[in-house]
Order: structure tokens, then sequence, then C-alpha cells
């Protein structure tokens, strides 16, 4: 059972962001780094925004993460996701890694037990007839 | 530049508004041809003398089609602002004045025109977003939820009561309840039903969210010198700016990567600046301003944005009635704005900002002179513009 629930919109990779995916299916969560400056970069674009290099290695992502903000949606936009309210997105931040963030949801707590600065940990959701793997995250406790 | 050469405002036209699906018997196409004849017979103007287009937002209308309907005898200008979608109302309006003071156009129409029946409602899934394949999977689909986020961090780090977006959203009601255009004009709000109403993402309720419409705007840019014989008496363009702000990417709207010391912002500080600054005038100068609110949260931190107030204290600004009309030092969206008179991109604050500087608003602002309007923040490349009467 996924976080939200059946008829999902799936990655639909371009040539950009098909290596993060393919690392996802390895449930490697990781982040374009440049070959030429060392800037990270998240989502992964065609160029670095620091020196403009095509050429790109992928990092795996710290382990510590942290809510830097979130929301519960109420009114589904999506009729994928009717059955799941109310659900959360979360924007993750990698306090090793300033600058990036990645939108996620945690998936163990309930509508007022989600707070800005929570401590996170990675899961893995395989999801759709392919079981693409999705970056999710658990509310460590205490 | 000679004074006879600055672009002016010298016609504004729109269809009725809908609620989104509410028109059916005519096309996107056609409600565009009607609000661009409405305002080409509010400047005293034949259709014919039009010869340049300037949109945004990714129209679904061909300019070749359109000036074949049109019956235009020459097409010299077409342009549509590159991304930025509702941030790019008012970089149409710099494109046209552009066009017109540069001489490639005489006549320049500004449109946007929806039929949200026809096409896809705003307020569902878009698979055409840039960066979608980082947010959909979690079902981070539509505009309030991404920008709920923002708006969550914001009342974190700085200080944003429900009441205080209320607050946005009761003006806007009150002015709308003045105008006969507005969808809402017939339905009164009370902080009562902000504070309670069903919740679309924490923390955006119902009223905190702009309106879906069918319908369309269309303004005419000429130069002062054309202006000069035309039926109302023209309001200036002063300056009008885009601006998409330094490693901003698309913010809010993808993955949420915007520089940390401006994701609080709207991504429009340097963009009010550079407005100010090309304008020679200043924040407390503005009469009234016509403010993008796609959502109430939103419209506090463009008073901060745009150097009404310090960053985190747009909630405080806007207590006590200041935005309110008639009494308030700055009234907003005297027409009802995005959140009461209709959502068509925020083209209709351009109209309305002409309309406060003819003095023809039905929420005046006596003797106005100068007017500031915003394009939509938090996404980029964004614009505004301010408008003077002439």
């Amino acid at each position: 059972m996924s976080y939200l629930g059946e008829g999902y919109v799936l990655p639909d990779p371009n040539v950009d962001d098909a290596p993060f995916w393919a690392n996802c299916a390895a449930r490697r969560l990781t982040f374009q780094r440049c070959s030429g400056c060392g800037r990270v970069t998240h989502p992964p674009i065609g160029a670095c925004p620091g020196c403009q290099s095509f050429e790109r290695t992928w990092i795996d992502a710290p382990s510590d993460a942290r809510v830097f903000s979130f929301t519960w949606v109420r009114t589904p936009a999506h009729d994928s996701v009717a059955q799941s309210l109310p659900y959360n997105v979360v924007v993750v931040e990698f306090p090793e890694l300033p600058g990036v963030r990645l939108i996620s949801n945690v998936v163990n707590v309930a509508p007022g037990d989600l707070a800005i600065g929570d401590a996170l940990t990675l899961v893995w959701e395989a999801v759709g007839r392919d079981a693409i793997s999705l970056p999710r995250f658990c509310k460590l406790s205490g | 530049m000679r004074t006879g050469r600055r672009a002016c405002v010298v016609g504004i036209g729109e269809t009725e508004y809908r609620r989104w699906g509410g028109i059916q018997d005519r096309s996107e196409f056609q409600l565009a041809c009607q609000a661009i004849g409405a305002a080409a017979r509010d400047a005293g103007l034949p259709i014919a003398s039009l010869d340049g287009f300037a949109t945004y937002a990714e129209l679904r209308i061909d300019a070749a089609t359109l000036q074949l309907a049109l019956g235009l005898p020459r097409l010299r200008y077409s342009s549509s602002v590159w991304g930025g979608r509702g941030g790019g109302s008012c970089g149409a309006l710099a494109h046209a004045a552009m066009a017109v003071e540069a001489g490639h156009a005489d006549h320049v129409v500004v449109f946007r025109s929806l039929a949200q029946g026809q096409s896809r409602r705003y307020g569902r899934f878009d698979p055409a977003r840039p960066q979608g394949n980082m947010a959909a999977p979690f079902g981070l689909f539509t505009a309030p939820q991404m920008i709920a986020l923002v708006l969550q961090r914001y009342a974190h780090d700085y200080e944003l009561d429900p009441a205080d977006m209320a607050e946005v959203a009761l003006a806007c009601r009150d002015n709308a309840s003045r105008n006969p255009r507005a969808l809402m004009r017939d339905r009164p709000l009370t902080l009562e039903q902000c504070l309670t109403a069903r919740l679309i993402a924490d923390p955006l309720r119902l009223y905190d969210c702009c309106l879906e419409t069918d319908g369309a705007c269309a303004v005419i840019v000429t130069t002062a010198e054309r202006a000069r014989d035309l039926a109302h008496r023209p309001v200036e363009i002063l300056a009008a700016t885009e601006y998409g702000e330094g490693g901003w990417g698309v913010g809010p709207m993808g993955s949420h990567n915007m520089p940390a010391d401006r994701y609080t912002t709207g991504g429009q500080r340097d963009l009010g600046t550079e407005l100010f600054a090309r304008a020679g005038v200043k924040p407390a100068d503005i009469d009234t301003a016509q403010l993008y609110d796609h959502f109430t949260g939103m419209v506090l931190i463009e008073l901060e944005d745009f150097g009404f107030c310090a960053r985190g204290e747009g909630a405080a600004f806007a207590r006590g009635g200041r935005l309110r009309w008639p009494n308030g030092g700055l009234p907003i969206n005297t027409a009802g704005g995005s959140l009461s008179e209709a959502y068509v991109h925020g083209l209709n604050h351009v109209t309305e900002a002409v309309r406060q500087l003819r003095g023809t608003s039905t929420s005046q602002v006596p003797d106005a002179k100068l007017c500031l309007v915003t394009g939509g923040s938090g996404i980029s490349p964004s614009s505004a513009a301010l408008l003077a009467a002439a």
C-alpha cells in the first residue's frame, strides 16, 4: 500500500532527470553534482547554474533530513488522491546540503503530528504497474 | 525620450465574467475577439487600426487566425511573454509599450482570454507544469498546494494569522459588492465565513484562493501623441517591467529550490526595486494598488516585496483597514481582484487601474494619480507596472 491511492501520476523521465529516476529504481536518492565546479543542484537540469557545465555526477542524499515546510492537502486536484485525503506534502531539506530541497511525503503521521524542523528518515515505496520507486519519508520519533 | 512617444493605455474592454465552464456558447477565441472589439470601441478606434498583439500565459490562440478574424490589414508586432504564466500580465503591457515607443506598431492590444470549460480547469492537475516530475508523484498538483508550502514556512518565520489573510479576501469582496462586473458582487462575506470555510491546503481555506473564471480582457496601448485624439484621457505607462530573480527557477511552482533568503518572498523584491527606480516614484506615492491576488497570503507578501513595509510586516501593515476602500491608506483591488471580480490572469487588474486613473472605478479613490499593478507572484518571470493619470 503506497501513501497516495491508486491511479498515480507517475514521473515521466526526460533526458535531464532520467538518471535521478534510474537511481531511485536502485533505491538511491541522489542529487546532480557538477563535475566542473562541484555545485549540487535540484531538480536536475541540463546545465550547472554555477558554471554551465553539462558534466555531472550523482551524489547520495545525506541521511539527515528535516521538514522545511509542509501542507495538508484537503481538496483533491486529481482523481488518484480522492481517497487519500487529507494527505501531506512536505518540502524536505538536508542541513548538510544547503539549497537543496525535495518535495515528498511523510507517510507515518496524521494531521497535527507534523511540524517544521521534524527529523525524517528516507523510505522507498514502489508504485504503479512498473513498480517505480518513489522516495518518501518517515518522521523519526523523539 | 520625447514625451509624445511615451506609451499610454487608451482603451479597455472586457467580456462578461462567469464561473469556470460557464461560457460554452462562445470559444476562447471568440471571447478574445469580443474583448478586443470592446477595447477598440472604448478607445474610439476602428478595429482595423490595431497592428500589434501582446499576450502571455501560454495562449491557445493563434496570432495569424486572430489577425484574420479581426480583419486587421497589417500585423506589425506579435509577442507573448515567455514563461511565467500569470506573472506575465504586466510583462505583456511592457512588450506593448516597447513596441509603440520604438515605432514598430501604432496600436498594440494586450489581451487574455480564458474558457476553462473548453480547455483545462486551473485548480486541477496540469501535466505540462515544468518540473512536474518532482511534484505530481507526491500529490503536489496545483498552485494553492504549492503556495500553501510557502505560506506555512512564512507563518513559521514571521507572523501570519488566518484573520490576516482573511482581511485581504474581505477587502476584495467589499469592493466587488460595488462592481456590477464582479462575479461575487451579490455574495457578502464575513470574517467568520473566511475562518471556517473548508480547507484547500493548510493554511489556505476556500476564500483565500482566487476564483476560476471564464472571460476575456483587452487593453489598447499607443503613444501619447496618438492618444490625444482618442475618446478618453490617456493613462500613461510610467514603467512596466519584467523580472526573473537569480536562482529562482520555477520556485514554488516546482521543487521549491529558490534561494533560502528569498523562500518566504514572492520573488518580486528586485522587480519592485527596478520598477520604482525606472518610474522615479516610491511606494508612498501610490494612491491605489491592484495586487495580483491568486492567494490572500501572497498579497501580504507583495506589500513587503514592493516596499510598502519591511519583510515579515505584511500582515501588520494590512491590519486596521489599511487596504480598504475608501478610508484605508492603500486601497487595493478596487474592482474585487481575482478573489472576487474575476480571474483573468491579472489583466483585469490593469483594466481596473485604468478606470481608477480615469476616475471611473466603482470604488473610486478620490483624485487617484498613480497606481501600482502587479503580476503573479511566486512564479518567474514576474512583472509589474506603474500607471499614471496623464
